[in-house]
């Protein structure tokens, strides 16, 4: 059974003066990118244990709910979403931050956004609470859209892309394109269901429907790929659970779950390590627990974020 | 938004937090005559299926009752086996409230009635089941008579004290929210009293001198075990009061916007910062009761209506859907999140049941439109995430958490021991020297971190 080791590293002071509600670093892990209820949107500079913020992007009258850095094949470019029905998109030229599009197509609260693999383009998926959730990008010189309306009843939460990666590739060699040319995604909504869409000749289509949970679905996270014929998705819920959902190619294409933990409160978030091997989960409880799928298939807490960094765990003696 | 609409005059109850699939039963109104005189009533439960589209709500059972109601209340007691849903207790005239398996209800099945249990004197206007003991139930009545029903044992109720003189009318009960001994009370001269269980004896009395209260209702704050709100139906003064018991001698906040006297009012139990009321004229307001801006902040305002809402509940199962109950015949759900029907869609009218009052039918009242309202212009407290960790690359987790530092961490995740030796040893040698034992072993871990390092692809 693997051990972990998390010791912390740093802290970095955003400054925000209400909750943070997401915090992410970009591709190379040079910039954090925060959002807060304070409306605003800090973006640091974090090389070599220092941090200096570098930008604070305003424009959203709510809320941000979420940040997602763009492939940096595209430049510098986050998106954020907020209660304020609103989707930006912000670029960095020449060391300052713009606005270069406002989405403001939805109804309600947009509570998730998230750039596509970049192998399908400078792409975006978000969720809102309007029960809908659309597909923007960038094609021929001007941004467009896709709305699909009446994804959840009561909401929708959530929203992951599937890896662009075609399960199986990597077994099976050469044989196949190792980039798939369906896009997949999964919401996870108010109406306590994941829903898989595929798209399909232009429009998106809802693949499959994923029942298990007993509240709302706060969070879903499909697990990146390395080309192994297994699809996993893992669901974070107002019910505590956490479910992961696993589908495996080589025995007949079904998705199965299996509870990861019944935790104590509401589960918030749920994000796979890049090479997804590791998941962390985060809750009410104010906790950060990293998760690992033992040899025989069961899933083992591998440590606990604020214990690492209270306790103080074995560091590694590198001289 | 509106969601779904049920045409009946009725009292209303939500299905418990504990029951998954979210129901709501509706029992003919009290003191609400129609032309033929009928004192027909009923209890009917609806299922609430928000996956179809569309204004209309199935019905999922329905039984008659031999008395209308003025309160209907619904309980997680009793639910152990694969369909109990609990029960639901209605309060009558002559003194009756009367309990109903709501499994029996919602499934058809004989016997649904449980229990008639009679012992007030006058009608019985006001019920609460206790949110930790789902078993108790209060209730008050004319003469001041409140009683606590187990229906563990329902034939001897208790009394939670000495009656204070003088007698009247007791308008609201409620329980608190965090202790589950206390219960308040509530009258038309604006007077509540505090009662403690254990001690069997009223606690404290409050009373707002100045005011002309005629306080029709009566809620605890869901977080804060000391704070509780008063409503005033009466139309010169209508406002709501909030109270600190610890310093009872006057209200802590007056709460003032409507212009009539208020007749009903919900404090949402997921967030405290949400309070609904609903008065005589025809507004239901959602205020945030803990904002400091003299006079009230109200957050949202429902679309008028034609006629009076008698009753508002917030959905104990999802929190952004709120029930109104309206003296026009409907019983309206919203969604306060935006999405639902749009104001184009209105259902054919349903076919009339006899309990509804054909008056209604002579002159049709020009029902307004609802008219596209801003959503609450602060999220709930159910929206905002407060913890989270995203990993980055090289093994960094980004994590972050609700405390007031408003700092992020980041750390560092290892989870393979045998790679952090192997790492280490890559340092271990001079630099001078490149190591000739060290062969790569990890295949895959390696082209990626050649393309990140390197910027390309």
């Amino acid at each position: 059974m693997a051990s972990g080791v998390v010791s912390e590293q740093y802290r970095v002071d955003t400054g925000h003066e209400d909750m943070i509600h997401d915090a992410q670093m970009d591709y190379y892990g040079k910039r954090l990118a925060t959002c807060s209820s304070d409306r605003t949107i800090k973006i640091f500079e974090v090389v070599e244990n220092t941090q200096n913020l570098v930008a604070t992007l305003t424009g959203h009258e709510g809320p941000a709910w979420q940040v997602d850095w763009a492939h940096p094949k595209f430049g510098s470019i986050l998106a954020s979403c907020s209660y304020d029905r609103k989707v930006i998109i912000w670029k960095e030229v020449n060391g300052t931050w713009n606005k270069i599009y406002e989405f403001g197509e939805h109804k309600s609260s947009v509570n998730s956004v998230q750039w596509a693999p970049h192998e399908w383009g400078l792409m975006l998926a978000c969720a809102s609470s309007d029960d809908s959730f659309s597909i923007v990008y960038y094609s021929e010189g001007s941004w467009k859209y896709k709305r699909i309306e009446n994804a959840h009843n009561m909401g929708c939460n959530s929203v992951s892309w599937s890896p662009a990666v075609n399960p199986g590739s990597l077994v099976e060699g050469g044989a196949r394109s190792p980039v798939t040319a369906v896009k997949r995604l999964v919401t996870g909504g108010g109406d306590m269901l994941l829903k898989i869409w595929m798209e399909e000749n232009g429009e998106w289509v809802m693949e499959e429907k994923l029942e298990g949970h007993s509240d709302w679905v706060r969070d879903v996270a499909w697990c990146p790929g390395i080309g192994l014929p297994i699809s996993r998705i893992a669901s974070c819920s107002q019910d505590c659970k956490v479910m992961i959902w696993t589908k495996d190619e080589t025995v007949g294409g079904k998705w199965n779950s299996v509870v990861l933990k019944t935790f104590s409160d509401v589960v918030w978030h749920g994000s796979w390590s890049i090479t997804g091997d590791i998941l962390a989960v985060s809750g009410a409880d104010n906790k950060v627990t990293l998760w690992k799928e033992s040899m025989e298939g069961a899933w083992v807490c591998v440590s606990e974020v604020d214990k690492g960094q209270e306790g103080g765990t074995q560091q590694p003696q590198i001289s | 938004m509106k969601v779904k609409e049920i045409a009946r005059t009725a009292n209303v109850a939500w299905s418990p937090a504990t029951m998954q699939d979210v129901h709501i039963a509706c029992g003919t109104v009290a003191q609400q005559l129609d032309a033929t005189f009928s004192t027909s009533a009923r209890l009917e439960v609806f299922s609430l299926d928000l996956a179809s589209s569309g204004l209309a709500v199935p019905l999922a059972g329905t039984v008659d009752s031999p008395l209308r109601f003025h309160k209907l209340a619904w309980s997680a007691h009793g639910q152990e086996g694969v369909n109990a849903c609990g029960v639901i207790a209605g309060g009558s005239d002559n003194g009756t409230i009367t309990l109903w398996a709501a499994d029996k209800i919602i499934g058809d099945t004989e016997g649904a009635q449980l229990k008639q249990m009679i012992h007030h004197t006058g009608p019985v206007r006001t019920i609460d089941f206790n949110p930790f003991q789902p078993n108790l139930l209060a209730s008050g009545g004319n003469d001041s008579e409140i009683f606590i029903w187990d229906l563990n044992n329902p034939d001897s109720p208790m009394s939670p004290g000495n009656k204070l003189h003088p007698l009247e009318d007791i308008s609201g009960v409620a329980w608190n929210r965090q202790v589950q001994h206390i219960i308040a009370s509530t009258s038309p001269s604006g007077k509540s009293v505090l009662w403690d269980l254990r001690k069997n004896e009223p606690i404290i009395q409050v009373a707002d001198p100045n005011a002309r209260v005629h306080c029709n209702a009566i809620s605890w704050h869901p977080d804060v075990a000391t704070q509780m709100v008063t409503a005033s139906g009466d139309d010169r003064s209508p406002v709501v009061q909030l109270w600190d018991l610890r310093f009872a001698t006057s209200p802590m906040r007056t709460l003032e916007r409507h212009k009539k006297g208020i007749l009903s009012l919900a404090w949402c139990p997921q967030d405290s910062d949400l309070l609904l009321t609903a008065a005589k004229d025809n507004l239901v307001l959602c205020w945030n009761p803990n904002s400091d801006i003299p006079g009230g902040e109200v957050v949202y305002e429902l679309p008028a209506t034609s006629q009076w809402i008698f009753e508002v509940h917030w959905c104990p199962r999802n929190p952004s859907m709120i029930s109104t109950a309206s003296f026009d015949g409907h019983v309206t759900m919203y969604s306060l999140l935006g999405g639902g029907v749009s104001a184009h869609e209105e259902p054919a009218e349903q076919p009339l049941q006899q309990s509804d009052d054909p008056f209604a039918n002579l002159a049709p009242k020009p029902r307004q439109q609802p008219v596209e309202t801003t959503p609450l212009k602060k999220p709930p407290k159910w929206f905002r995430r407060p913890c989270g960790a995203r990993f980055s690359f090289g093994g960094k987790l980004v994590s972050f958490r609700h405390d007031n530092s408003r700092s992020v961490r980041v750390s560092q995740v290892v989870t393979e021991e045998a790679l952090l030796e192997r790492s280490s040893s890559l340092k271990r040698p001079s630099l001078n020297k490149i190591s000739q034992t060290f062969v790569p072993r990890k295949p895959l871990v390696q082209p990626i971190l050649r393309n990140r390092t390197s910027g390309t692809f």
